[in-house]
């Protein structure tokens, strides 16, 4: 199993954050393959394609035209083909309402982006290895919440 | 002991002696009996021998008549017979012996009958033959011969009989010889027999009466020992007679030691005595009286009269008992009894007064409960199996629950409060009364009922009352609407003042108190002006403020004070004066005495008139008109600018107040007033309103408040607030209603939404900013700052030294920005949204703190101690970057070399020890204060340090944003609270802050 | 309505096996730690039908041996966690000896094929333990730690942090804000 592909999602409509992720993903040690998606209609619009490969790992960055992040994941919770999937929130804001708002809408997973690219990888990195961890052990998915 | 049985026993006993006496008599007689026959049989065996005698006499007699020499005697005896006679003298006494014997013998006596006749024939013959002596027998003639053998058969005869006889008592006594025989065995057998029985049984008798007698006295000594042993004095008394057989005393035959025990009387040497010598108190009252009645008729009585013996006095209870030849008293010493009976009356007595005191206690508490208003209850507890206090028993109420819960007490009472109150478990109130249960202090509260749709207040108080309590409850609806009122009013005439003020300020007036006594003075804030000072920045007295006084009218001044304390008013009416600045102002005043606190004052209005004092008129109008209301201060209506009047309803005819006059712009009375005429007064805009509110008010005869504006005869809008009611007077319906001024109302009302709507405006441009801050600005910066990172990882060792230094310097800008604009947004996020309140323990926040700040710590070996703190209401971010600040303040601002220590204190204080002036709105704080041994900071900047991006210091010296302690202001003040700072330069510095308890 | 449901894992596993198992004619005995000991063999065809079947249930037959060591040292993990008595067995013998190898050689296979070590997955365990009685009982966390063996309850909070990146009682607070919330998609 450690030799599959971890399929990674991020929704992100900033250009130079989703390189820096992209960057950052690849050099930890989990294979992944990742998705990158300019807003959330972009990702809604690929996650409903028929026959789709669903990501094991969403990243949603919460600030987005179109679609932002809190749609999304109200939208992906409440479709039942869907509700299942981990979901990240990667966004610059660290207030505590926004945090709340997105735990309670069902995300797993909180991400600050951070100002240091090292940081951003060691986040990447735990938070793949604990989604894995939630993926192949008997861990409660419905209280998986981490902030980090 | 059976004494029945003893009684009885001896009763068969003597019965039984009876018996062996009558059978000893019997005996005795019977052997009499015996001897008295025996004598008989041996009399008739005598008198039958004597009869054999007279028998053998008789046949003697016979057979001498028969002998021949008889009859030859006889015949030679011739003549002198003496021989015969004497031989029928012999006969004839022979016979009648034989007759006596015979006499009871009524055979023999038939058979002694013939004998008689026989006798004298025999005699007659021999007569016969004695005649004829001469003559031989043998030669006897025939006639003699006749003769002969006449007397030979009379013999023959005699003969007979006589054998007849004997044969008879032969008879007898053979019968009497058997009689004896039989009778000389059976007597003495009898005797003997009957005797030994007799003897028999008077020695049972006696064996018995022995036996008899030693039980008896057995029970003598059982009885003594009984007699002796007993709690009772048991005598015996015998009568004791005079000649005439009354009873004049009682001899004491027995007494038991009890006599000693109660009485000291030696029980042996009583006996014998009188009664009345022992006992004298017997012959009193009527007692002996009663013992003798009682020995006479045999009747039992009783005596309980009190004794004194050995000089106490002691209670007796006697039963006396007739008993033989006497009496017996039986004496109970009563006295414990009775004493024990008197305390228990007097108890009884007490008990009923207290009792009757209860009564009338309950009654006047009944009559208390009926009385007042208030609600009285009385709960006891209900615990449940482990003790707490699940619920009360209603013991008592009153009745004035009936009317706000339709209860009766009679059916609620031994409910449980839950069963007639459900909502106790709701609110709070049962938190309440089980405190009070369980501390045993009172506590009072306040709580709404609803009652018949209406919320009505109820002040509580509830005391601990055993188990339970006593919760007297007062409905308080009223009070509280008026202490609303109150507010309102309040609140009114503050608004009013403050105009009043204004007015003051703008006309030029100030007023003033001065007390007469010893020259104490208040001034108005415009008096204070009008010399030139802030208002109450000095202390005034009649002689302080003289120094005002313009020295060319000191003279006015002095008089004018001279003539008020003597007459209490004063014909100066003005001066001038010279204020702080120098300038010379006109003063007019008018003032009045009157008593205030009790003390003599005088208080007057005083007019700056300097601009005026070409304008006298209207100077002197204006304080002719002040002087007229006397008092401004006592003027309410036109202090609150308000004006009443009355319209006679329907018609047209309306009076109004001369305050209502004045603010249409009238003198009082300065117009005839009627409705039609006040339609010119309303703006025509509201003409509507108006008559709209009057129609209304006629149809509904009541008056809602409304509102109009009316224009003044100057030409002024003013709005009026009106309100009234209905009521009858002199049979006529009239509206009194009373118009308040509230045009200022208005306007300051308007100027309040407008800046309202200017804060909704800068908040809304706050969020904004936030947003911005919290976003716009971060983005870039942190994007910066990433790309730093990614430079500093992969391209640092491209760049030149001088490149590299670059490089740092552009790292710490960006770091510092960081920070900044963190910060920022924590300062704006601050806001007062009490959504996130909770209760917070202190002691965590701490914790926590130290845990996040636990690097920096370590650092500097700070060292951190902290008392136990309290939990508060708060908002537990906010509160742990209070703590965040203070201490890595604390540490960051540290004297060089030098090891950090924090103290915490803390301490509960009521707010009126808050001597810092900010508004409180609880009655108790948490005084929190955190004291470091920093570089501290001089006492002039301990204001400035809280605002932001202030800083006292250079950048490179210690880093900071300058918005660490505007956060904690802001954090302090969004919990309602306050902080400051004291500190000493290099002395260290306490950063305290109070917090609602 | 809301019901709430206790349920034993392991005993829902085990039935759901047993049910699964009994299709096939074939004697069977299940082993603690996830392990079925099949007398004889499944053809090829039974045991895809049977992976299909108890796929639905997100019960996998594991192939790889490693894989089938790491489970196994999973369950033994939860197996010392819930059991009481095991609480102050040290971990590294207790799975020795439950699984017959060395320590070390457990420890590499595990970090090798997971991630992470042994020690950090107890942490996440416990953690998630901790969520569960946090979530489900009425305990305080005092008595949390203790049932989990934690030295205090900051020792507790502070792992907890530190794996959630959320204090206990913030978590908290979000789960029961959570049982109560309703996604609206309108907003």
């Amino acid at each position: 199993m450690s030799t599959k592909l971890l399929n990674i999602a991020l929704a992100d409509d900033d250009e130079d954050d989703r390189m820096l992720f992209s960057e950052a993903i690849e050099d930890i040690s989990i294979r992944t393959k990742l998705s990158l998606f300019n807003h959330g209609q972009e990702l809604m619009d690929y996650l409903n394609l028929p026959n789709v490969i669903l990501p094991n790992l969403i990243f949603l960055d919460l600030n987005m035209p179109i679609k932002n992040g809190m749609q999304c994941l109200k939208e992906i919770r409440q479709n039942p083909d869907l509700k299942d999937l981990c979901i990240a929130i990667y966004s610059t804001s660290s207030s505590e309402r926004d945090i709340e708002e997105t735990f309670l809408n069902g995300a797993n997973i909180y991400l600050n982006k951070p100002n240091n690219f090292g940081k951003l990888q060691d986040s990447v990195e735990r938070i793949l290895q604990l989604n894995w961890q939630y993926h192949t052990s008997n861990l409660n998915k419905d209280t998986f919440l981490f902030r980090i | 002991m059976d004494f029945k049985r003893i009684y009885t026993s001896s009763k068969t006993y003597i019965v039984l002696l009876f018996v062996a006496f009558a059978i000893i008599l019997f005996t005795a007689s019977m052997a009499y009996y015996q001897i008295m026959r025996m004598q008989d049989l041996a009399e008739k065996v005598a008198h039958t021998l004597q009869v054999n005698n007279a028998i053998s006499e008789l046949s003697a007699h016979s057979t001498q008549a028969e002998s021949e020499e008889f009859r030859n005697q006889l015949q030679k005896t011739e003549g002198k017979n003496t021989i015969f006679d004497d031989y029928v003298k012999e006969g004839e006494t022979i016979l009648k012996t034989l007759k006596d014997l015979t006499q009871e013998n009524t055979s023999q006596q038939t058979r002694l009958a013939p004998m008689q006749s026989l006798l004298d024939s025999l005699h007659e013959e021999l007569k016969v033959l004695a005649d004829h002596p001469d003559k031989p027998l043998n030669n006897l003639s025939e006639s003699e011969k006749d003769k002969k053998t006449n007397v030979n058969f009379t013999l023959y005869r005699i003969r007979n009989i006589r054998n007849q006889m004997l044969a008879e008592e032969r008879l007898s006594i053979k019968k009497t010889r058997d009689e004896y025989e039989s009778n000389k065995y059976l007597a003495p057998l009898t005797s003997l027999l009957l005797a030994f029985f007799a003897l028999l049984i008077f020695i049972l008798a006696f064996l018995k009466i022995y036996r008899n007698k030693l039980r008896i006295r057995r029970s003598e000594n059982f009885l003594r020992s009984v007699l002796a042993t007993t709690d009772n004095i048991v005598n015996y008394y015998e009568p004791i007679y005079d000649k005439q057989k009354t009873i004049t005393d009682f001899k004491i035959v027995f007494a038991n030691e009890c006599n000693r025990d109660y009485l000291g009387l030696d029980p042996d040497q009583i006996i014998g005595e009188p009664v009345s010598k022992i006992f004298p108190f017997l012959m009193l009252n009527g007692e002996f009286d009663k013992l003798v009645n009682c020995f006479y008729k045999k009747e039992k009585i009783t005596l309980d009269r009190q004794i004194s013996a050995k000089g106490e006095k002691l209670w007796f209870k006697s039963l006396i008992t007739p008993l033989a030849e006497g009496i017996m008293v039986t004496a109970r010493n009563s006295t414990a009894e009775e004493t024990a009976k008197r305390e228990q009356l007097l108890l009884n007595q007490r008990l009923e007064e207290q009792n009757l005191k209860l009564l009338d206690n309950r009654a006047f508490l009944n009559n208390i409960f009926k009385s007042i208003s208030h609600v009285v209850m009385n709960f006891e507890s209900i615990r449940d199996k482990d003790d707490k206090v699940i619920d009360f028993k209603i013991l008592f109420i009153n009745d004035k629950i009936t009317p706000i819960t339709g209860d009766l007490p009679e059916e609620i009472i031994n409910k449980r409060v839950s069963e007639v109150f459900p909502t106790i478990f709701e609110s709070e109130i049962f938190g309440y009364l089980t405190g009070v249960v369980q501390t045993g202090n009172p506590t009072s509260y306040e709580v709404p009922y609803e009652v018949e749709g209406a919320i009505k207040w109820f002040s509580a108080r509830a005391i601990k009352l055993g188990d339970g309590i006593t919760l007297t409850t007062r409905e308080i609806t009223e009070e509280k609407e008026k202490t609303n009122q109150l507010l309102q009013l309040n609140t009114q005439l503050e608004t009013q003042n403050s105009i009043f003020i204004d007015a003051e300020n703008v006309a030029n007036i100030g007023s003033y108190i001065w007390y007469l006594d010893n020259g104490e003075a208040s001034m108005s804030d415009n008096f204070y002006r009008i010399l030139g000072y802030p208002p109450n920045s000095f202390k005034v007295t009649y002689d302080s403020y003289r120094e005002f006084v313009h020295p060319d009218d000191i003279h006015l001044y002095d008089l004018l004070g001279k003539e008020t304390i003597e007459q209490g008013a004063s014909q100066i009416n003005g001066y001038r004066i010279i204020t702080k600045q120098g300038d010379v102002k006109h003063i007019e005043l008018n003032g009045r005495a009157l008593i205030r606190n009790g003390r003599k004052a005088s208080v007057g209005v005083i007019v700056d008139v300097t601009e005026e004092k070409k304008n006298e008129n209207r100077v002197e109008a204006l304080i002719q008109e002040l002087s007229i209301q006397n008092s401004i201060l006592t003027d309410a209506e036109r202090i609150a600018k308000i004006g009443s009047f009355i319209w006679y309803a329907g018609s047209d005819k309306i009076e109004l107040s001369d305050n209502f006059y004045r603010m249409l712009g009238y003198e009082p009375k300065g117009f005839e007033a009627s409705l039609n005429d006040f339609d010119k007064f309303v703006h025509p805009e509201d003409l509507q309103i108006f008559h709209g509110s009057i129609e209304k008010s006629m149809q509904e005869l009541t008056v809602t408040e409304h509102r109009y504006r009316i224009i003044t005869k100057q030409g002024e809008v003013k709005h009026l607030k009106v309100n009234g009611q209905f009521i009858e007077k002199d049979n006529e319906r009239i509206m009194s209603g009373v118009a308040q001024d509230i045009s200022s109302t208005i306007a300051a009302e308007e100027k309040l939404r407008t800046s309202n709507l200017e804060l909704q405006h800068s908040n809304a441009e706050l969020e904004s900013f936030n947003r911005v801050a919290s976003h716009d600005l971060q983005e870039p910066l942190r994007k910066t700052q990433m790309f730093i990172s990614r430079l500093e990882s992969t391209e640092a060792d491209n760049l030149s030294e001088k490149g590299r230094v670059y490089f740092r310097k552009v790292v710490n800008a960006a770091s510092r920005m960081q920070s900044l604009v963190m910060n920022l947004l924590t300062y704006s996020r601050i806001d007062s949204k009490h959504e996130d309140f909770g209760i917070i323990d202190l002691n965590e926040v701490l914790a926590k703190v130290q845990e996040d700040l636990s690097t920096n710590i370590e650092n500097s070996n700070a060292s951190i101690t902290s008392e136990e703190l309290p939990s508060i209401k708060g908002v537990s971010y906010q509160l742990e970057q209070l703590f965040n600040n203070l201490i890595s303040n604390a540490i960051k601002y540290r004297v060089a070399d030098a090891t950090p220590s924090i103290t915490i204190q803390s301490e509960k204080v009521h707010s009126k020890q808050i001597p810092d002036d900010f508004f409180k709105s609880a009655n108790t704080y948490y005084k929190i204060t955190i004291i470091d041994n920093g570089i501290g900071f001089s006492t002039e900047h301990a204001e400035k340090i809280f605002e932001v991006f202030q800083r006292l210091h250079q950048k490179s010296e210690y880093s900071g944003t300058g918005i660490g302690l505007a956060i904690c202001k802001k954090i302090v003040e969004n919990h309602r609270g306050f902080i400051y700072a004291t500190s000493e330069l290099g002395k260290g510095s306490a950063f305290v802050f109070y917090l609602p308890a | 309505m809301i019901l709430f449901v206790k349920y034993d894992f392991n005993k829902a596993c085990e039935t759901l096996l047993k049910e699964h198992l009994d299709a096939y004619d074939v004697s069977y005995t299940l082993g603690s730690l996830g392990e079925v000991r099949i007398k004889g063999s499944l053809s090829e065809e039974q045991r895809k039908s049977l992976a299909g079947s108890l796929k639905r249930y997100g019960i996998e037959i594991l192939d790889d041996q490693k894989i089938t060591l790491v489970e196994r040292i999973k369950n033994a993990i939860d197996d010392l966690l819930k059991n009481k008595e095991l609480k102050s067995v040290k971990v590294s013998s207790y799975l020795a000896d439950t699984l017959n190898y060395s320590y070390p050689h457990l420890s590499s296979v595990f970090s090798e094929s997971t991630y992470t070590s042994i020690e950090n997955y107890i942490i996440l365990r416990k953690v998630d333990f901790a969520k569960e009685l946090i979530c489900n009982t009425d305990l305080t966390l005092t008595e949390i730690a203790f049932q989990l063996n934690y030295s205090s309850v900051a020792h507790l909070s502070g792992q907890f942090k530190k794996t959630t990146g959320l204090t206990p009682s913030s978590f908290q607070r979000i789960m029961k804000k959570k049982m109560n919330y309703t996604v609206n998609p309108n907003t």
